[in-house]
């Protein structure tokens, strides 16, 4: 408990948020994280490792991880769990052949107690494609009602015009901010 | 390396071979753990390639290769069967794929009617086909090519994204791609396409001309081989410079194999001879 206090007042000082963004290879990860900090979203290369990105939003400096996706780095995603606010859980909306792989890997970060108090934002991306699923059908299809565990929210977003991408981050800073910077 | 961490090393190296030889030997093989086991192994022998004596690293690649050829082998056995039940379905049933190859238009607008459904393929289930998808049918969509055999696809146009899962023998030839290029499953296949990213998974024997301006990732192939994209035509200009590639920069032999880490060439791809290179 003493610990976690001396955490809140370290964190209320800087006003600082870690936010962790994972999701499967070619969800749109990357592009989100350029579209959002207003870089070219056209030579984005596959992600080897991770991009981080400090960036100043609502008086908040965010510290976005962007971890790459594609399967045999996926179990190196726990070393990037430690001292998470947010998760944003980016979902290719296009892709339903490999919905059942993302609701699996989502649901297993769930478990995860180092990410217990994290709040959880999926973003249903690629809405701008024809014949992408709508952010209700992915909610349905991720199971995310029976989550519990996390606060969490679905918007759905597109990375390449920048649909939704703001209103997606603003709610996440606010439900972690309103979670970590008052006083219970 | 001291002789003793050398023998650690060999101890260590010996029962992750024994655990893989184990797995890939009697029957009902699950090649889904012994992939995962030979990946291990892989990792393992990578992790420690910088210290080894060169006698033994190059026994341990022998040994990866040969256990990798098995799991290839298994697996390819296993589709085999799959196959042949595949194509007599087909032929009891020759109106089905009759149909879909009139009307590949069809196909596509089907997916456009029903947003709600995520994408469906473009094309599927097709043996011995030559289809010719039209630049009004894929212009900024994405495509989708399931379980495709024997066949020639020529996708002219500019699609959003391109997806292939489960061809064999077939060829697929296309101009640029505005995002990203994904495939799994694909064996003995020959794949001309320009694009930003492109991620291949669990392919194997395909060749590949590419224009791409970032770099290719590999998960899980084997005996890939790439070449620079070759194809000319009238329009490739404007195309290409219409999906943001620019012509003179192309890392088509940039990749990037996710199961060596070692600054070795992988085993897994080569650069495609230039004599065995074929001219579109």
């Amino acid at each position: 408990m003493v610990l976690l206090t001396i955490l809140k007042k370290l964190k209320q000082k800087e006003k600082e948020m870690r936010l962790l963004m994972l999701g499967l290879d070619n969800a749109g990860k990357t592009t989100i994280l350029k579209k959002f900090n207003g870089e070219d979203v056209h030579t984005i290369s596959p992600t080897l490792g991770f991009n981080i990105k400090t960036l100043e939003h609502q008086n908040y400096q965010l510290n976005i991880w962007d971890v790459g996706g594609q399967k045999s780095l996926r179990s190196y995603w726990r070393n990037y769990f430690e001292s998470t606010d947010g998760l944003v859980w980016v979902v290719d909306s296009i892709d339903r052949r490999r919905m059942e792989d993302c609701t699996k890997e989502l649901h297993s970060l769930l478990q995860e107690e180092r990410l217990a108090g994290a709040t959880l934002l999926v973003f249903a991306n690629k809405q701008d494609l024809p014949g992408s699923m709508t952010a209700d059908e992915i909610k349905e299809a991720l199971n995310l009602d029976s989550i519990e565990t996390h606060h969490w929210r679905i918007v759905g977003c597109s990375a390449m015009n920048g649909d939704n991408l703001l209103s997606g981050i603003d709610w996440l800073v606010e439900d972690i901010g309103a979670r970590i910077f008052t006083l219970e | 390396m001291s002789q003793q961490q050398l023998a650690a090393f060999l101890s260590e190296l010996n029962l992750l071979e024994q655990k893989v030889n184990n797995l890939v030997s009697g029957e009902n093989v699950n090649t889904n753990v012994a992939s995962e086991a030979l990946q291990n192994l892989t990792r393992f022998v990578s992790e420690n390639a910088p210290s080894l004596p060169a006698y033994e690293l190059r026994r341990a690649h022998g040994e990866i290769m040969k256990l990798k050829t098995r799991i290839l082998e298994i697996e390819e056995k296993t589709r085999r069967q799959g196959k042949f039940k595949f194509t007599r379905t087909n032929k009891e049933k020759p109106q089905v794929t009759s149909l879909l190859t009139e009307c590949p238009g069809e196909k596509i607008s089907l997916a456009t009617e029903r947003p709600s459904r995520g994408l469906l393929p473009t094309l599927i289930n097709l043996t011995n086909e030559t289809i010719t998808i039209d630049s009004m049918e894929s212009s900024s969509k994405d495509i989708w090519l399931d379980n495709l055999e024997k066949s020639t696809i020529i996708i002219k146009g500019i699609p959003s994204a391109l997806h292939m899962t489960n061809l064999r023998d077939c060829k697929i030839i296309g101009g640029p791609v505005l995002t990203s290029v994904f495939l799994e499953d694909c064996f003995h296949s020959i794949f001309v396409v320009g694009c930003q990213q492109m991620r291949i998974h669990k392919s194997k024997e395909c060749d590949f001309y590419l224009h791409i301006c970032s770099r290719v990732i590999v998960e899980d192939c084997f005996a890939c081989r790439f070449a620079p994209y070759n194809r000319e035509y009238c329009e490739k200009a404007e195309e290409f410079s219409r999906a943001n590639l620019e012509l003179s920069v192309n890392h088509w032999n940039c990749i990037d194999d996710f199961n060596w880490l070692s600054v070795e060439q992988s085993p897994n791809w080569s650069i495609l001879p230039e004599d065995k290179r074929i001219k579109l």
